[in-house]
């Protein structure tokens, strides 16, 4: 269980310069319940990473409180993992190095270490590139790594910001059933953020829209009552194209749209 | 084929300054005092070798320059890791480092004579101060560079700080330690030459110095010929132990 009240984030001003700092959120108000799915979508820059910042502990809000299992985020935990736009998979680890490097962070013997990290290799489809160097997988192969090394840390919420942007549909529908089956099987919460309306609509059990400058939430969305099952018809549907039609609305004129 | 092409390639260059040198010499115009023909320089080596003595004097450089280079190795990484990743603690000594880097380490030899006499503890004593700055240097702005975001993945999966030190800030800042490592050797062994100059009865240093008052130009090229030899053995064995182990990038 995840909850957000009324959070206000800026980044600190520069000593010099640009004086006061602007807020980069204002008023984000949201809850996630434990095996929900949510997504979240928004033009570029009205802080969609850094509000997944913020649930991890990384960063923490000018104002505001957040909650995880009802008790306040006050720095990073291995029970809120952020998955980080870009991968950052370590370089000079080899894939399966980089997942054991999150076992041994949970206290894993070393001897377990690397049979439990194969587990983990399989569920991304990946165990055949185990001692692979970063440089030496594609990019949608270091993403399902990022992936594969998120779930390693067993979080009770899982934060990923655009890990699909990579991917081909085949594999990004696989990750996308895989990572539903963990969330509401194992009792997960997954925040997705995404520019990818489909993605958004079709995994989210409410997607959330930031507007840009100050981010707010303009809209939330539930498609969770009539989606269809495959993400790859999803664009013929006609729910669908009534949520595109009402987003894009909201990010030409959000004013207009709300009325 | 390709290795003998690589040989060759590496050779060529040295060739042609042998054939250059060999060239003044047989016009004849250049007294043997100022520069011997490789031919009496070949037969200097071959005699140095044969006596003995010009191993000795290599060993007991090599052995001056490890001890040197050593201590200087296994305190300035520490300290730079150290530096490198608190604020505090370089606000606090940047500006003393910064005055001692500058002073040549040469300098440091007359200080080092009274400190230590004559003898291999002015040789070990300008080594490390030689190699001390350029190790401690690049470690600390090898540790300084960490991304980041790497770091923040790190503290994200609740990361031990040891674990933190070990598989984050040392994997990367690895490749600027080993250039300063580099650098810090070549600059030891430059010290250990000028140390056993004035302050020693052995080495290579000793050997080039005391040619020079016996007149015996071809012995010093004989030195300098092997202090170049030996300084490329290990520069070359340190890059090729930095392709071994950072296979990452
Ligand atoms: N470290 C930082 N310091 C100061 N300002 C920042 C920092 N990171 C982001 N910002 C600012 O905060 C705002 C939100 O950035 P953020 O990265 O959260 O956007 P985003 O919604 O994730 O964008 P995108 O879709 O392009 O990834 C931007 O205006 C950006 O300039
Ligand atoms: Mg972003």
């Amino acid at each position: 269980m995840l909850s957000l009240e009324n959070i206000y984030f800026k980044y600190p001003a520069r000593r010099r310069g640009n004086g006061d700092a602007h807020w980069v959120l204002e008023d984000i108000s949201l809850t996630a319940a434990a095996g929900e799915f949510i997504s979240i979508i928004g033009p570029s820059g009205c802080g969609k990473s850094t509000l997944l910042s913020l649930i991890s502990g990384l960063l923490r809000p000018s104002r505001g409180r957040i909650l995880a299992q009802g008790r306040e985020v006050l720095g990073p935990s291995r029970s809120r993992v952020l998955i980080f736009q870009g991968h950052l998979l370590f370089p000079w680890k080899t894939a399966i190095q980089n997942i054991e490097f999150v076992l041994k962070a949970r206290g894993l013997s070393q001897g377990l270490r690397r049979r439990q990290a194969l587990e983990y290799l399989q569920r991304v489809r990946l165990e055949a590139h185990a001692d692979a160097y970063p440089r030496e997988l594609s990019g949608g192969m270091q993403q399902r790594i990022g992936i594969a090394r998120a779930l390693a840390a067993e979080p009770d919420i899982l934060l990923l910001d655009e890990p699909f942007s990579s991917l081909d549909l085949v594999a990004k529908c696989a990750i996308i059933d895989e990572l539903k089956a963990i969330a509401s099987q194992m009792g997960k919460t997954v925040i997705l953020v995404t520019h990818n309306l489909e993605e958004a609509f079709h995994v989210g059990h409410r997607v959330y829209l930031l507007t840009k400058g100050p981010g707010r939430i303009a809209a939330t969305f539930d498609p969770s009552a009539t989606k269809p099952d495959q993400l790859q018809s999803l664009g013929a549907s006609s729910e669908f194209q009534a949520f595109q039609k009402k987003v894009s609305a909201f990010m030409t004129d959000p004013a207009a749209a709300q009325r | 084929m390709n290795l003998l092409r690589r040989t060759l390639a590496v050779l060529a260059p040295f060739g042609l300054a042998l054939l250059v040198w060999a060239g003044l010499s047989a016009t004849g115009r250049i007294n043997a005092f100022i520069l011997p023909a490789p031919g009496a320089v070949l037969r200097a080596l071959i005699q140095g070798l044969c006596s003995g003595e010009l191993l000795s004097a290599t060993a007991l450089s090599l052995w001056r320059v490890g001890c040197g280079f050593g201590i200087s190795v296994v305190t300035a990484v520490p300290l730079g890791i150290a530096l490198g990743s608190s604020h505090r603690l370089r606000g606090l000594l940047d500006p003393l480092l910064k005055f001692v880097r500058p002073i040549p380490p040469i300098a440091w030899l007359p200080l080092a004579i009274l400190w230590f006499g004559i003898g291999n503890g002015p040789s070990y004593f300008l080594t490390m101060v030689a190699s001390f700055f350029p190790i401690l240097t690049s470690t600390m702005t090898g540790v300084e560079n960490v991304s980041q975001q790497h770091l923040a993945v790190a503290r994200c999966f609740g990361a031990t700080r040891a674990s933190i030190l070990w598989d984050i800030v040392i994997p990367s800042s690895l490749p600027m330690m080993i250039s300063g490592i580099r650098t810090g050797f070549g600059f030891a062994w430059m010290a250990v030459v000028a140390a056993e100059m004035i302050a020693t009865r052995s080495g290579l240093g000793y050997l080039i110095y005391t040619s020079q008052d016996l007149l015996r130009t071809d012995r010093v090229l004989v030195g300098m010929l092997v202090i170049g030899m030996i300084g490329l053995l290990v520069d070359t064995l340190i890059v090729h132990l930095k392709d071994r182990w950072i296979h990452w990038v």
